[in-house]
């Protein structure tokens, strides 16, 4: 720990991130109740996804003092690490489930008819 | 000589636990994406129930974001504070944490008993399920949360704050930054993303 840091400098720090995350959450909450990009539903979704990783490093750097940790106990490395088991949890899902909704694309009643014909056949 | 190798032995010691929990924060971050993924999926099954953009206010999920954002802002400080010794203004800082954590687990209770009420609890819809999963996971830690904030606050003024005291309080800020990173995305994903589909 360093000491030749004084409470204020640190401070400034803290409200500099939570200024920023504050900042960050109004325009997201402004983007979409107030409809600045029209209709435009899927880019509106993209931009305010990038508004809250923008917030999440800014809440990591400000809060967490993510990569001011000396190795080998860095915090930084299994963070992204877990990052992206993250990502493939979400975006692999996403990916298998929309799949599946596509291929087994029948009406329910269709699919009813066909679980029943299957049933009959027994296991 | 004594008391230097106590003092590399507690901030060795700080170093590990900081690191070992700091390893738990990143399973809960994989719980917590497994939710989302759930969530995700399910938010169009609605069974012939509302969808998400009848029952979520946005002003209201805003009002909660700004309440835990404050509040995740000073513990931060309350840290920074018990590290410079000025123990009177980290207790304040503690106490408004835990008033601010408190506000917003009441208002979530709220919203939950509200829609209970009206016979939309996670029963209703395969939507409703993901959302009361992911929003009352969320909900829990903050409890949990809570209860840890209270017994700092006690250890604080029971033994004073000592070294002891200032290394648990780094992992307290730690969990409850945590649980503000995971808002933010429930926030954006469930709240506003309420209005895009």
């Amino acid at each position: 720990m360093k000491q030749n840091v004084s409470f204020s400098r640190l401070l400034v720090t803290y409200v500099i991130g939570f200024n920023a995350a504050l900042l960050l959450s109004i325009a997201s909450y402004l983007i979409v109740t107030e409809a600045w990009l029209g209709d435009a539903a899927s880019l509106t979704m993209l931009i305010i996804l990038g508004l809250a990783v923008v917030q999440l490093v800014i809440q990591l750097v400000c809060f967490l003092h993510m990569g001011a940790d000396r190795d080998p106990f860095s915090r930084t490395g299994t963070f992204l690490f877990t990052i992206g088991m993250a990502l493939i949890i979400v975006i692999g899902s996403l990916w298998i489930m929309q799949n599946l909704d596509y291929r087994m694309h029948i009406s329910p009643d269709a699919m009813q008819e066909y679980m029943l014909q299957q049933n009959k056949k027994g296991f | 000589m004594r008391h230097q190798l106590s003092a590399s032995y507690l901030s060795q010691k700080r170093t590990k636990a900081e690191y070992g929990f700091w390893l738990y924060l990143m399973t809960d971050l994989v719980l917590f994406a497994s939710l989302f993924a759930t969530y995700m999926i399910l938010r169009h099954n609605t069974a012939g129930g509302p969808s998400a953009a009848e029952l979520f206010d946005p002003a209201y999920a805003l009002l909660l974001t700004i309440i835990l954002l404050c509040s995740s802002f000073t513990s931060g400080v309350a840290a920074l504070a018990f590290r410079f010794n000025k123990h009177r203004l980290g207790l304040g800082l503690l106490t408004a944490t835990i008033v601010l954590g408190a506000a917003f687990l009441m208002l979530e209770l709220l919203e939950f008993g509200t829609l209970v009420a009206e016979g939309e609890s996670w029963r209703r819809s395969a939507f409703l399920s993901g959302f009361f999963t992911l929003v009352g996971t969320h909900g829990l830690h903050i409890f949990i949360g809570l209860v840890w904030a209270g017994a700092m606050g006690w250890y604080a003024t029971a033994h004073g704050v000592t070294a002891h005291f200032q290394r648990k309080f780094a992992l307290f800020t730690y969990f409850w930054h945590f649980l503000d990173l995971v808002w933010i995305f429930i926030f954006t994903i469930v709240y506003l993303g309420a209005r895009l589909s």
